[in-house]
């Protein structure tokens, strides 16, 4: 009896994963994927939020920080986080690349070097602005707001094909998976065209951990209540943040990574509300059409998102006792809400248990708190111009952007990943997705995930299967003399 | 959704459901329009909530959800004044409180806002109702090929 | 080098070891054991990248093995090769009687491929000790080429004594037909059978350690996770690979589906994978042919109707999924042949003499395990058991103490490897008997006359009678026989 053995294994459909796994399959390589979550199609996707949560994202929707002051999120189905993310998808810039050449020793880490990748990821998926005719009642506050008050302002870029807000469509209802497969998470986009190249997909799969080989990598872990294991010449690790490093933990790969969990960011994120007289209807139409564009937001470390969510999470987060919160629920569509969202830079650190339980030590540090307050008073200042009748300042921060705890650097003293995307002193095992990053770049990862991913497919494929069209840099073997 | 026989959360009982339904009126007991959290019937489905949850803290809601809604209705009202309070302590010294927050207002506000209730006069979610709240989204076949 | 240089040479070593002192001998192997223990990191990676093992397998069974039995050869080897007193009798008053374990030149040492290092250390370690010169010749497909020569470089006695012929069958052949004093073979049946064969006109003396179909008896008192964890390893570890690995696991029937329930589920946590840094269960096969033989008989026992959990070999590698197999039948080339491969046949019996029938029929004899609360019922079930070894309540674990003897019964082979008994293998005793230097001849010798005869007779008497009457009866024989011994035969 032969049991398969792959090129490569890839944890994690998200958006390391996902582009990775095109790119390898389109190279002709054996690939499997496995992920925790499950298959949707896009029309079955939940269609409230108590599903969405449930259903959709790891521990049942929220994962508190060891303080409890930051909920982290993180998607746990086919797609994983570009399934229930915005798609907003920015490049970042030298701002944010500057630090993590300076963090890791790789100038790789440019706008001139990520250009190309930008590029060919870019190429492979549908991006569009939102017009203004597609902006609701929150957008044209915050438009107005930061007009009135000078702040510069710009359009929202996502990956989007056909979200028909003209006709009538909530895009907030994506927020749970999109129905219509316009937004550009890789289950409507890299996944279907890979599985068309021969990618296999397990789904339902948790893993628990490898074990690296002279020759190959077992992965071990389960599916419902059955063991399983996998074997490949090599494996990729792209389960997120907190998923690559609890896999590398649970590995008992920390004595020999000492940089392995340390580095933690997120982009901590802090929402006020707002009643108007007027209803406002925020969740109707493009929920998230303008984003801040202003260099002294990015030079104080944070920006102000127009955002807005479903009644769950906005009852959860507005403050207040039983009747001051009903009242302000039950005005619901007199609500808008804008939310400051910090470029972190405390870092946490991820840890286990005893028991083998993800630990996550994250707390605000001075800037944070700094930052998030400025941009409060920010927030306040547009509501005030507004003629808003009633601010509501969340009581929870919530994380968004998990990043960091394997960071790409040049040594393992201060990273856990070569600049070829082998975990130090482990030549076939890598790790592609945002818990590579450095530091936090105050921009929104996914975009930059992705290119990381097809720098990846270049560097674990070599120079003569590099993705179409894209001039070579790392030589074929690079990532075995390197390690 | 089916809960797994196999996780702690299928203990939720009758029990359990009436403990929640207590908490929850207090947090929302309903004006006018909204239904107060036991007439909207949404701790019953607190098990499909929680289903998404790891082990550990699926046996912790049982036992809060037990502890708390054991309680006299004034005693539930000041505990989650207290928890309000301290949740704004910084650091680890407001954690105990943040966590309560996230486990009791997350639970509540997760069954009763997802407008899965059939309460209105049409068989529709009375709490959409009273928030005139409502998505709309054209799915059609091309859509999802 | 042809077969007769090296042996020229071992003998040439073997003159040259007589000059030497066991003490000396013995503080060599110390430093063997002390470079090995540094070097064990190095050591681990020869091994592995050879046999394929995972790395504890190699740290464990190959390296710490090793250190143990030096260590305890380091202590034991004084006492057990010592010259020995022995009693003398009435009758040979005044002689003294010794035993001299002497070593018995050159050794010529067959090792197999499935622990090149420990096995071909606990045979040389005590040829050595002993004072003979030592021709190894590793298996082909594991020869740790260099590995030993570096370790004993610098060591003047034993890199003398011990030689390494690398090569196939026909390498030992001619060892063989050169003639050394003894062989000890480690390896298959038919092997050790071509060995003996050959060995047999030559009148050279062989030792051969061959294979098992080792039992496992367990019965319905054990605890359930602890039994199926050490059966699970003792089946797999070195990925079975082991002569005296489990290759039948009979369970008391009122506990056999409990127990196979959670042989299958420990047995799906087992992670494969070679070239590993600690973390792996089970590394690869050595050899593609084991592979294929593995592979075979796991086929042959499914189309005779077993149930197979498990197993399966990893495309592109020698790594096998560990296998457990139910239904088993004795038709099935499983139960007939060894297996030495992660494959584990469990098998239900009802009652302890069923049991022991069914272990003592297999042909096989090389050691067993009984696992019981009932310590009585386990030592009668192991007395029984027609096999070199057996541990209770464990597994595989004689060999865990290098102060026990290893070897088997039947078709497992003969001779002993490891304890006091197999480093006086290495030996001859040469009896020694010391008189004195004096005048009076013997009441044995010549003349023998019709009074010497009549004296004996009494003599005899009174070594059987009892009493003091019949030890007085023999004094007056004894001394009227040592004076009559001193008389000339009279000629008149």
């Amino acid at each position: 009896m032969k049991l398969s053995r792959y090129d490569y294994i890839i944890v994690g459909s998200g958006a390391g994963g996902g582009v990775l796994a095109f790119h390898l399959a389109r190279a002709g390589k054996r690939v499997l994927m496995l992920e925790a979550g499950q298959r949707w199609q896009p029309r079955d996707y939940p269609d409230n939020e108590l599903d969405a949560s449930a259903r959709l994202m790891w521990s049942g929707g929220v994962e508190p920080s060891q303080d409890a002051s930051l909920m982290l999120m993180r998607g746990r189905t086919l797609g994983g986080g570009t399934v229930i993310n915005q798609c907003l998808l920015d490049r970042f810039d030298d701002i944010a690349l500057d630090d993590w050449a300076a963090r890791s020793g790789l100038d790789s880490f440019s706008e001139t070097a990520m250009g190309r990748h930008y590029d060919a990821v870019e190429a492979d998926l549908s991006l569009q602005s939102i017009p203004e005719s597609d902006w609701n009642g929150n957008a044209r506050i915050y438009a107005d707001g930061f007009d009135r008050l000078g702040y510069r302002r710009a359009p929202l870029r996502r990956g989007q094909s056909r979200c028909d807000v003209a006709g009538g469509n909530d895009c907030m209802r994506c927020l749970g998976g999109c129905p219509r497969a316009s937004k550009q998470s890789t289950a409507a986009t890299f996944l279907p065209r890979a599985e068309e190249l021969g990618l296999e997909i397990i789904t339902g799969c948790h893993i628990h951990g490898v074990v690296h080989g002279s020759a190959g990598v077992t992965v071990y872990g389960q599916v419902g209540r059955e063991q399983v294991q996998f074997f490949a010449a090599r494996c990729v690790l792209a389960a997120g943040t907190l998923g690559s490093s609890r896999i590398l933990m649970n590995s008992g790969l920390g004595d020999a990574l000492p940089a392995l969990g340390k580095g933690f960011f997120c982009h901590p994120q802090f929402v006020t509300f707002a009643r108007y007289a007027e209803p406002v209807d925020a969740h109707r139409g493009s929920f998230q059409a303008l984003k801040s564009d202003d260099p002294r937001f990015r030079a104080a470390g944070f920006k102000l998102e127009n955002v807005f969510m479903g009644p769950v999470a906005a009852a959860y987060l507005l403050p207040g006792g039983a009747r001051a919160h009903q009242r302000l629920m039950r005005d619901y569509r007199h609500l808008a809400c804008i939310e400051v969202a910090v470029r972190d830079v405390t870092p946490g650190r991820l840890s286990l248990s005893r028991g083998g339980q993800l630990r996550i030590h994250k707390s605000l540090g001075a800037p944070e708190r700094k930052r998030a307050r400025e941009g409060l008073k920010i927030i306040r200042d547009i509501y005030r111009v507004t003629g808003a009748t009633e601010v509501a300042q969340a009581p929870t921060g919530i994380g968004l952007h998990l990043m960091g705890g394997c960071a790409q650097g040049l040594h393992r003293d201060s990273s856990v990943v070569n600049p070829e995307f082998a975990v130090h002193g482990m030549p076939r095992l890598h790790v592609v997705d945002g818990s590579l990053f450095p530091s936090a770049p105050g921009i929104n990862p996914s975009l930059t995930i992705m290119a990381l991913a097809h720098r990846a497919a270049e560097a674990l494929l070599g120079g003569a299967q590099a993705p179409a069209g894209i001039s070579r840099s790392v030589p074929a073997d690079a990532a075995e003399v390197s390690a | 959704m089916t809960t797994p026989a196999s996780q702690p959360i299928a203990a939720f009982s009758q029990r359990h459901e009436q403990a929640l339904a207590r908490i929850g009126d207090v947090l929302i007991p309903g004006n006018g329009s909204l239904p107060s959290y036991s007439e909207s019937g949404a701790a019953a489905l607190a098990p499909r909530a929680l289903a998404g949850a790891r082990p550990v803290d699926q046996v912790m809601m049982l036992r809060l959800i037990s502890v708390v809604g054991a309680l006299p209705r004034p005693l539930i009202a000041l505990l989650l004044l207290c928890i309000r309070g301290g949740m704004r302590l910084p650091g680890i010294a407001g954690a105990p409180a943040r966590l309560l927050d996230l486990a009791l207002k997350g639970v509540v506000m997760n069954t009763y806002y997802c407008g899965l209730d059939r309460t209105a006069p049409d068989g529709d979610s009375a709490v959409f109702h009273a928030l005139d709240f409502r998505l709309q989204m054209q799915v059609d076949d091309e859509d999802t090929k | 080098m042809t077969a007769t240089h090296y042996l020229d040479q071992a003998r040439t070593a073997a003159e040259g070891l007589r000059e030497s002192s066991l003490k000396e001998r013995l503080a060599e192997l110390a430093l063997l054991r002390q470079r090995i223990d540094q070097r064990r990191e190095d050591i681990a990676e020869q091994v592995m990248a050879e046999t394929g093992k995972c790395r504890t397998d190699a740290l464990v069974s190959e390296i710490m093995g090793s250190l143990d039995y030096l260590h305890w050869l380091n202590k034991a080897a004084p006492a057990v090769l010592a010259d020995e007193k022995v009693s003398t009798p009435i009758a040979l008053m005044g002689k003294a009687s010794r035993i001299w374990h002497e070593a018995l030149g050159t050794v010529l040492i067959i090792t197999p491929w499935n622990y090149p290092l420990h096995i071909a250390l606990t045979a040389i370690a005590p040829a050595f000790a002993a004072g003979n010169a030592v021709i190894l010749k590793p298996s082909e497909h594991t020869p740790l080429k260099g590995l030993l020569e570096s370790l004993v470089a610098d060591l003047p006695l034993l890199s003398s004594a011990l030689q390494i012929a690398y090569g196939d069958g026909d390498t030992a052949r001619a060892l063989i037909d050169a003639r050394p004093d003894k062989i000890c073979f480690t390896g298959s049946a038919a092997t050790g059978k071509a060995i003996l064969a050959q060995a047999a006109p030559l009148l050279i003396p062989v030792d051969l350690e061959l294979g098992g179909k080792d039992a496992m008896l367990v019965f319905d008192d054990v605890d359930l996770h602890r039994t199926s964890a050490g059966a699970l390893w003792g089946a797999f570890t070195n990925a079975g690979q082991s002569c005296t690995s489990v290759e039948a696991l009979y369970v008391q029937r009122p506990l056999y589906r409990d127990m196979v329930a959670t042989l299958a589920q420990q047995l799906d946590a087992l992670i494969v994978n070679e070239g590993d840094a600690g973390d792996a269960d089970i590394g690869a096969m050595t050899t593609d042919f084991q592979c294929d033989i593995v592979e075979a008989q796991l086929e042959d026992a499914r189309k005779k109707g077993a149930q197979i959990h498990g197993g399966g070999r990893i495309a592109g590698t020698r790594l096998l999924r560990p296998a457990l197999v139910t239904e088993v039948t004795p038709d099935m080339l499983l139960m007939q042949q060894e297996t030495f491969g992660p494959v584990l046949p469990v098998l239900a019996f009802d009652n302890e003499a069923e049991a022991i029938r069914q272990v003592n029929n297999s042909g096989f004899g090389l050691s067993a395990s009984v696992w019981s609360k009932d310590l009585d019922r386990a030592a009668r079930v192991a007395r029984a058991l027609r096999v070199g070894a057996v541990s209770i309540n464990n597994v595989m674990l004689t060999e865990g103490n290098p102060a026990l003897p290893f070897g088997g019964v039947g078709a497992s082979g003969s001779g002993r490897v490891k304890g006091a008994e197999g480093l006086r293998g290495m030996t001859r005793s040469k009896a020694v008997l010391i008189d004195k230097q004096h005048g009076k001849l013997e009441a044995n010798w010549y003349p023998y006359t019709r009074e010497k005869y009549r004296l004996f007779g009494q003599l005899i008497s009174g070594l059987s009678g009892k009493g003091l009457a019949a030890l007085l009866r023999f004094a007056r024989a004894g001394l009227q026989l040592e004076s009559h011994a001193q008389k000339p035969r009279r000629n008149p």
